[in-house]
Protein backbone atom coordinates (compact mmCIF):
# COMPACT_ATOMS: atom_id res chain seq x y z
CA UNK A 1 0.00 0.00 0.00
CA UNK A 2 1.47 3.19 -1.07
CA UNK A 3 1.61 6.29 1.65
CA UNK A 4 -0.86 8.26 -0.15
CA UNK A 5 -3.05 5.67 -0.11
CA UNK A 6 -2.74 4.92 3.81
CA UNK A 7 -3.13 8.44 4.42
CA UNK A 8 -6.31 8.10 2.45
CA UNK A 9 -7.87 5.32 4.74
CA UNK A 10 -6.53 6.84 7.93
CA UNK A 11 -8.20 10.15 6.61
CA UNK A 12 -11.14 8.54 6.11
CA UNK A 13 -11.71 6.16 9.36
CA UNK A 14 -10.85 9.60 11.13
CA UNK A 15 -13.82 11.35 8.82
CA UNK A 16 -16.21 8.38 9.74
CA UNK A 17 -15.39 8.58 13.19
CA UNK A 18 -16.16 12.33 13.79
CA UNK A 19 -19.67 10.95 11.46
CA UNK A 20 -20.42 8.99 13.98
CA UNK A 21 -19.76 11.53 16.85
CA UNK A 22 -21.55 13.80 15.29
CA UNK A 23 -24.79 11.74 15.10
CA UNK A 24 -24.25 10.74 18.73
CA UNK A 25 -24.09 14.04 19.85
CA UNK A 26 -26.64 15.05 18.10
CA UNK A 27 -29.18 12.25 19.39
CA UNK A 28 -27.60 12.90 22.73
CA UNK A 29 -28.68 16.71 23.36
CA UNK A 30 -31.57 17.00 25.82
CA UNK A 31 -32.18 20.11 24.55
CA UNK A 32 -34.44 21.67 21.73
CA UNK A 33 -31.03 22.93 18.89
CA UNK A 34 -31.04 23.83 15.52
CA UNK A 35 -28.44 25.06 13.13
CA UNK A 36 -29.23 28.22 11.20
CA UNK A 37 -28.07 30.21 8.52
CA UNK A 38 -27.27 33.73 8.18
CA UNK A 39 -30.26 33.83 5.91
CA UNK A 40 -32.38 32.54 8.76
CA UNK A 41 -33.05 29.39 7.41
CA UNK A 42 -33.29 26.53 9.52
CA UNK A 43 -30.35 24.04 8.61
CA UNK A 44 -30.48 21.10 10.79
CA UNK A 45 -32.23 19.87 14.19
CA UNK A 46 -32.03 17.27 16.87
CA UNK A 47 -34.55 14.79 17.62
CA UNK A 48 -35.24 16.93 21.03
CA UNK A 49 -36.53 19.82 18.89
CA UNK A 50 -38.40 17.35 16.56
CA UNK A 51 -40.44 16.71 19.55
CA UNK A 52 -40.25 19.89 20.78
CA UNK A 53 -41.77 21.52 17.74
CA UNK A 54 -44.21 18.61 16.60
CA UNK A 55 -42.31 18.85 13.30
CA UNK A 56 -40.28 15.87 11.46
CA UNK A 57 -36.86 17.12 9.96
CA UNK A 58 -37.86 17.14 6.50
CA UNK A 59 -40.97 19.07 7.67
CA UNK A 60 -39.16 22.19 9.15
CA UNK A 61 -35.87 21.82 7.96
CA UNK A 62 -35.77 24.86 5.06
CA UNK A 63 -37.87 26.79 6.41
CA UNK A 64 -37.45 30.40 7.72
CA UNK A 65 -36.92 30.36 11.80
CA UNK A 66 -39.80 33.33 11.91
CA UNK A 67 -42.23 30.51 11.21
CA UNK A 68 -41.57 28.99 14.30
CA UNK A 69 -42.28 31.98 16.80
CA UNK A 70 -45.36 34.55 17.27
CA UNK A 71 -43.49 37.99 16.63
CA UNK A 72 -41.19 36.90 13.64
CA UNK A 73 -40.06 40.63 14.11
CA UNK A 74 -38.60 39.73 17.36
CA UNK A 75 -36.91 37.05 15.60
CA UNK A 76 -35.22 39.84 13.20
CA UNK A 77 -33.90 41.60 16.24
CA UNK A 78 -32.51 38.76 17.48
CA UNK A 79 -31.36 37.74 14.42
CA UNK A 80 -29.50 41.29 14.62
CA UNK A 81 -27.74 40.72 17.85
CA UNK A 82 -26.49 37.76 16.98
CA UNK A 83 -24.83 39.20 14.37
CA UNK A 84 -22.86 41.71 16.49
CA UNK A 85 -22.46 39.89 19.17
CA UNK A 86 -20.64 36.09 19.92
CA UNK A 87 -23.11 34.63 21.76
CA UNK A 88 -26.89 35.82 23.06
CA UNK A 89 -28.00 34.38 25.89
CA UNK A 90 -31.49 34.09 27.36
CA UNK A 91 -33.78 36.08 25.38
CA UNK A 92 -38.03 35.32 25.95
CA UNK A 93 -39.84 34.71 22.98
CA UNK A 94 -43.33 32.74 22.27
CA UNK A 95 -42.63 29.73 19.90
CA UNK A 96 -44.91 28.54 17.73
CA UNK A 97 -45.44 24.56 17.58
CA UNK A 98 -46.78 22.17 14.62
CA UNK A 99 -50.16 23.09 16.05
CA UNK A 100 -49.70 26.76 16.60
CA UNK A 101 -49.62 26.51 20.23
CA UNK A 102 -48.01 28.83 22.10
CA UNK A 103 -45.35 27.89 24.26
CA UNK A 104 -42.55 30.91 25.86
CA UNK A 105 -39.22 30.00 25.51
CA UNK A 106 -35.87 31.13 26.22
CA UNK A 107 -33.76 31.14 23.37
CA UNK A 108 -30.10 31.17 23.61
CA UNK A 109 -27.67 31.39 20.77
CA UNK A 110 -24.00 31.27 19.44
CA UNK A 111 -22.62 32.22 15.81
CA UNK A 112 -20.50 30.15 13.76
CA UNK A 113 -17.26 31.65 12.00
CA UNK A 114 -15.38 29.91 8.86
CA UNK A 115 -11.36 30.33 9.09
CA UNK A 116 -11.48 33.22 7.46
CA UNK A 117 -13.57 34.33 10.69
CA UNK A 118 -16.79 34.98 8.40
CA UNK A 119 -20.09 34.88 9.90
CA UNK A 120 -21.83 31.59 8.41
CA UNK A 121 -24.64 30.82 10.91
CA UNK A 122 -25.71 30.00 14.22
CA UNK A 123 -26.46 27.10 16.71
CA UNK A 124 -29.94 27.87 18.12
CA UNK A 125 -31.26 26.33 21.62
CA UNK A 126 -34.72 26.70 23.28
CA UNK A 127 -35.45 26.03 26.67
CA UNK A 128 -39.39 25.80 27.64
CA UNK A 129 -40.19 28.21 30.41
CA UNK A 130 -43.71 27.67 30.68
CA UNK A 131 -43.48 26.22 34.26
CA UNK A 132 -41.91 29.15 35.53
CA UNK A 133 -43.79 31.08 33.87
CA UNK A 134 -47.23 29.90 34.99
CA UNK A 135 -44.62 30.00 38.39
CA UNK A 136 -44.20 33.45 37.90
CA UNK A 137 -47.98 34.07 36.85
CA UNK A 138 -49.48 32.62 40.08
CA UNK A 139 -46.45 34.50 42.35
CA UNK A 140 -47.62 37.73 40.39
CA UNK A 141 -51.40 36.98 41.48
CA UNK A 142 -50.61 35.60 44.94
CA UNK A 143 -48.41 39.45 45.43
CA UNK A 144 -51.55 41.08 43.96
CA UNK A 145 -53.87 39.26 46.05
CA UNK A 146 -51.52 40.12 49.17
CA UNK A 147 -51.49 43.41 48.48
CA UNK A 148 -55.20 44.13 48.02
CA UNK A 149 -55.14 42.09 51.52
CA UNK A 150 -52.64 44.54 53.38
CA UNK A 151 -54.34 47.48 51.49
CA UNK A 152 -57.52 46.45 52.64
CA UNK A 153 -55.96 46.18 56.54
CA UNK A 154 -54.12 49.68 56.16
CA UNK A 155 -57.70 51.38 55.05
CA UNK A 156 -59.54 49.83 57.96
CA UNK A 157 -56.29 50.80 60.03
CA UNK A 158 -56.42 54.32 58.60
CA UNK A 159 -60.33 54.08 59.66
CA UNK A 160 -59.56 53.18 62.82
CA UNK A 161 -57.06 55.44 63.68
CA UNK A 162 -59.02 58.51 62.21
CA UNK A 163 -62.19 57.85 64.65
CA UNK A 164 -59.48 57.41 67.82
CA UNK A 165 -57.70 61.03 66.55
CA UNK A 166 -61.61 61.91 66.64
CA UNK A 167 -62.05 60.09 69.80
CA UNK A 168 -58.81 61.71 71.30
CA UNK A 169 -60.03 65.14 69.71
CA UNK A 170 -63.03 64.76 71.42
CA UNK A 171 -61.86 63.79 74.65
CA UNK A 172 -59.44 67.06 74.72
CA UNK A 173 -62.46 69.32 74.03
CA UNK A 174 -64.56 67.77 76.96
CA UNK A 175 -61.61 68.36 78.96
CA UNK A 176 -61.21 71.77 77.96
CA UNK A 177 -64.88 72.27 78.88
CA UNK A 178 -65.05 70.40 82.05
CA UNK A 179 -61.82 72.76 83.08
CA UNK A 180 -64.11 75.88 82.00
CA UNK A 181 -66.94 75.20 83.95
CA UNK A 182 -64.75 74.32 87.06
CA UNK A 183 -63.43 78.10 86.77
CA UNK B 1 -39.64 -5.88 -12.66
CA UNK B 2 -36.19 -4.53 -13.10
CA UNK B 3 -33.92 -6.28 -15.28
CA UNK B 4 -30.95 -7.80 -14.49
CA UNK B 5 -29.35 -7.11 -17.66
CA UNK B 6 -30.23 -3.33 -16.88
CA UNK B 7 -28.45 -3.23 -14.02
CA UNK B 8 -25.19 -5.03 -14.95
CA UNK B 9 -25.24 -1.99 -17.39
CA UNK B 10 -25.30 0.52 -14.75
CA UNK B 11 -22.73 -1.38 -12.61
CA UNK B 12 -20.34 -0.96 -15.95
CA UNK B 13 -20.59 3.04 -15.49
CA UNK B 14 -17.22 4.66 -14.66
CA UNK B 15 -17.23 6.59 -11.64
CA UNK B 16 -18.29 6.57 -8.19
CA UNK B 17 -20.77 8.01 -5.54
CA UNK B 18 -20.66 8.69 -1.77
CA UNK B 19 -22.09 6.45 0.36
CA UNK B 20 -24.39 9.78 1.40
CA UNK B 21 -27.14 9.45 -1.23
CA UNK B 22 -27.46 5.66 0.50
CA UNK B 23 -28.08 7.22 3.40
CA UNK B 24 -30.68 9.50 2.71
CA UNK B 25 -32.67 7.09 0.06
CA UNK B 26 -33.14 4.63 3.54
CA UNK B 27 -33.91 7.23 5.57
CA UNK B 28 -36.34 8.32 3.15
CA UNK B 29 -38.03 4.88 2.85
CA UNK B 30 -37.85 5.05 6.91
CA UNK B 31 -40.07 7.85 6.66
CA UNK B 32 -42.53 6.98 3.80
CA UNK B 33 -42.73 2.99 4.61
CA UNK B 34 -41.68 2.13 8.13
CA UNK B 35 -39.21 -0.19 9.66
CA UNK B 36 -41.30 -3.20 7.53
CA UNK B 37 -41.01 -1.36 3.92
CA UNK B 38 -37.32 -0.76 4.92
CA UNK B 39 -36.97 -3.92 5.70
CA UNK B 40 -38.26 -5.06 2.44
CA UNK B 41 -35.75 -2.73 0.54
CA UNK B 42 -33.43 -4.64 2.31
CA UNK B 43 -34.07 -8.21 1.48
CA UNK B 44 -34.25 -7.09 -2.01
CA UNK B 45 -31.05 -5.43 -2.16
CA UNK B 46 -29.54 -8.63 -0.68
CA UNK B 47 -31.45 -10.96 -3.44
CA UNK B 48 -29.95 -9.03 -6.04
CA UNK B 49 -26.56 -9.19 -4.08
CA UNK B 50 -25.87 -5.37 -4.31
CA UNK B 51 -23.61 -3.95 -2.29
CA UNK B 52 -25.60 -1.36 -0.40
CA UNK B 53 -26.01 -0.94 3.14
CA UNK B 54 -28.63 1.29 3.98
CA UNK B 55 -28.49 1.35 7.15
CA UNK B 56 -25.20 1.12 8.45
CA UNK B 57 -23.06 2.41 5.30
CA UNK B 58 -21.16 5.03 5.68
CA UNK B 59 -21.66 8.89 4.40
CA UNK B 60 -18.22 9.07 2.84
CA UNK B 61 -17.48 5.61 1.39
CA UNK B 62 -17.19 5.77 -2.25
CA UNK B 63 -19.45 2.84 -4.17
CA UNK B 64 -19.75 2.35 -8.19
CA UNK B 65 -21.93 5.05 -9.08
CA UNK B 66 -24.11 2.52 -11.16
CA UNK B 67 -25.47 2.23 -7.74
CA UNK B 68 -27.12 5.80 -7.52
CA UNK B 69 -29.38 4.56 -10.28
CA UNK B 70 -30.08 1.42 -9.19
CA UNK B 71 -30.80 2.37 -5.69
CA UNK B 72 -33.84 4.88 -7.17
CA UNK B 73 -35.28 2.21 -9.51
CA UNK B 74 -35.30 -0.20 -7.00
CA UNK B 75 -36.64 1.88 -4.29
CA UNK B 76 -39.41 2.79 -7.59
CA UNK B 77 -40.24 -0.70 -8.42
CA UNK B 78 -40.37 -1.90 -4.36
CA UNK B 79 -42.87 0.69 -3.32
CA UNK B 80 -44.73 0.95 -6.70
CA UNK B 81 -43.89 4.28 -6.13
CA UNK B 82 -44.89 7.41 -9.08
CA UNK B 83 -41.88 9.03 -10.66
CA UNK B 84 -43.28 12.26 -8.68
CA UNK B 85 -42.41 10.11 -5.49
CA UNK B 86 -38.47 9.73 -6.75
CA UNK B 87 -38.74 13.59 -7.13
CA UNK B 88 -39.92 14.28 -3.66
CA UNK B 89 -36.96 11.89 -2.45
CA UNK B 90 -34.38 14.53 -3.64
CA UNK B 91 -36.28 17.24 -2.45
CA UNK B 92 -35.91 16.03 0.99
CA UNK B 93 -32.27 14.39 0.60
CA UNK B 94 -30.95 17.83 1.70
CA UNK B 95 -32.81 17.90 4.91
CA UNK B 96 -30.87 14.70 5.72
CA UNK B 97 -27.59 14.66 4.29
CA UNK B 98 -24.73 14.66 6.29
CA UNK B 99 -22.84 16.25 3.68
CA UNK B 100 -24.89 19.05 4.15
CA UNK B 101 -24.03 19.16 7.60
CA UNK B 102 -20.57 19.18 6.52
CA UNK B 103 -20.76 21.58 4.11
CA UNK B 104 -22.69 24.08 6.28
CA UNK B 105 -20.51 26.91 5.22
CA UNK B 106 -21.40 26.87 1.41
CA UNK B 107 -24.97 27.51 2.22
CA UNK B 108 -24.77 31.65 3.61
CA UNK B 109 -26.20 33.25 0.66
CA UNK B 110 -26.78 32.94 -3.15
CA UNK B 111 -23.78 34.01 -4.44
CA UNK B 112 -21.09 32.58 -2.09
CA UNK B 113 -23.92 28.78 -2.42
CA UNK B 114 -23.69 29.26 -6.67
CA UNK B 115 -19.98 30.03 -6.49
CA UNK B 116 -19.48 26.61 -4.22
CA UNK B 117 -21.71 24.56 -6.75
CA UNK B 118 -18.50 22.47 -8.67
CA UNK B 119 -17.27 21.60 -5.50
CA UNK B 120 -20.64 20.62 -4.19
CA UNK B 121 -21.11 18.01 -6.78
CA UNK B 122 -17.71 16.93 -6.50
CA UNK B 123 -18.30 16.11 -3.09
CA UNK B 124 -20.62 13.64 -3.83
CA UNK B 125 -19.86 11.80 -7.38
CA UNK B 126 -16.42 11.29 -9.14
CA UNK B 127 -17.55 12.18 -12.41
CA UNK B 128 -19.46 14.78 -14.43
CA UNK B 129 -19.46 18.15 -13.94
CA UNK B 130 -21.73 20.87 -12.29
CA UNK B 131 -21.66 23.92 -13.18
CA UNK B 132 -23.28 27.75 -12.59
CA UNK B 133 -23.98 29.22 -16.27
CA UNK B 134 -26.51 32.15 -15.23
CA UNK B 135 -26.38 34.09 -11.83
CA UNK B 136 -28.75 37.07 -11.28
CA UNK B 137 -27.78 38.04 -7.79
CA UNK B 138 -31.32 40.51 -8.05
CA UNK B 139 -33.72 37.86 -9.29
CA UNK B 140 -32.20 35.00 -7.73
CA UNK B 141 -32.37 33.40 -11.10
CA UNK B 142 -29.75 30.87 -12.17
CA UNK B 143 -29.04 28.14 -14.54
CA UNK B 144 -26.87 25.20 -13.88
CA UNK B 145 -25.68 22.68 -16.69
CA UNK B 146 -24.76 18.84 -15.58
CA UNK B 147 -22.24 17.73 -18.31
CA UNK B 148 -20.55 14.23 -18.46
CA UNK B 149 -23.80 12.24 -16.17
CA UNK B 150 -26.52 10.18 -18.27
CA UNK B 151 -27.63 7.38 -15.97
CA UNK B 152 -30.94 7.56 -15.91
CA UNK B 153 -34.06 9.67 -16.40
CA UNK B 154 -35.16 8.78 -12.74
CA UNK B 155 -31.93 10.68 -11.55
CA UNK B 156 -32.33 13.38 -13.62
CA UNK B 157 -36.21 13.90 -11.92
CA UNK B 158 -34.22 13.48 -8.30
CA UNK B 159 -32.06 16.14 -8.79
CA UNK B 160 -34.61 18.33 -10.21
CA UNK B 161 -36.04 17.80 -6.49
CA UNK B 162 -32.83 17.69 -4.33
CA UNK B 163 -31.99 21.19 -6.36
CA UNK B 164 -35.14 23.18 -5.75
CA UNK B 165 -34.50 22.35 -1.83
CA UNK B 166 -31.10 23.50 -2.26
CA UNK B 167 -32.31 26.82 -3.71
CA UNK B 168 -34.78 27.47 -0.87
CA UNK B 169 -31.49 27.01 1.70
CA UNK B 170 -30.05 29.79 0.37
CA UNK B 171 -32.62 32.27 -1.04
CA UNK B 172 -34.75 31.68 2.45
CA UNK B 173 -37.99 31.56 0.12
CA UNK B 174 -40.17 28.68 -1.79
CA UNK B 175 -38.19 27.98 -5.24
CA UNK B 176 -38.85 26.36 -8.29
CA UNK B 177 -36.43 23.82 -10.52
CA UNK B 178 -37.36 22.54 -13.55
CA UNK B 179 -34.91 20.65 -15.49
CA UNK B 180 -35.12 22.52 -19.68
CA UNK B 181 -32.54 20.65 -21.25
CA UNK B 182 -31.78 16.60 -20.68
CA UNK B 183 -29.20 14.60 -22.44
CA UNK B 184 -31.88 11.58 -22.77
CA UNK B 185 -34.13 14.04 -25.03
CA UNK B 186 -30.80 14.54 -27.29
CA UNK B 187 -29.25 17.74 -25.54
CA UNK B 188 -25.30 17.86 -24.48
CA UNK B 189 -26.35 18.81 -21.40
CA UNK B 190 -28.80 18.87 -18.31
CA UNK B 191 -30.30 22.04 -17.77
CA UNK B 192 -31.47 22.78 -14.85
CA UNK B 193 -33.62 26.17 -14.00
CA UNK B 194 -33.82 27.68 -10.67
CA UNK B 195 -36.30 30.58 -9.61
CA UNK B 196 -38.28 32.07 -7.09
CA UNK B 197 -41.65 31.05 -6.80
CA UNK B 198 -44.43 33.72 -8.27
Amino acid sequence: MSLNSKRNNETKEEVSRLESYVKDFWQFLPLPVCYINPVNVILDIDKVFSRFSGYQPAEIIGEDLGKLFSSPEKVEEFKKEILEKETVLNRELVFLNKDKKEIPVSISAMQRKDEKANFIGYFFSLTDISESKKFQERLKKEIEKKTEDLKEKIDELERMNKIMIGRELKMVELKEKIQQLKK
Amino acid sequence: MIDKGKLENLMKIKGEAKGVVFQTDGKYVLEKEGEEGFKKLEKRVKELGLPIDYRKGKALDLHPIGLRTISLLLIKDTFNWPDEEIRNMGYIAPTTSFIVKLLMKFFVSFMKFMTEVPRYWEKHYTIGELEVVKLDEKTKDAVLHLKGVKFHPLFCLYLEGYYERMYQFIVGKKGECRETKCMFKGDPYHEYVLKLKT
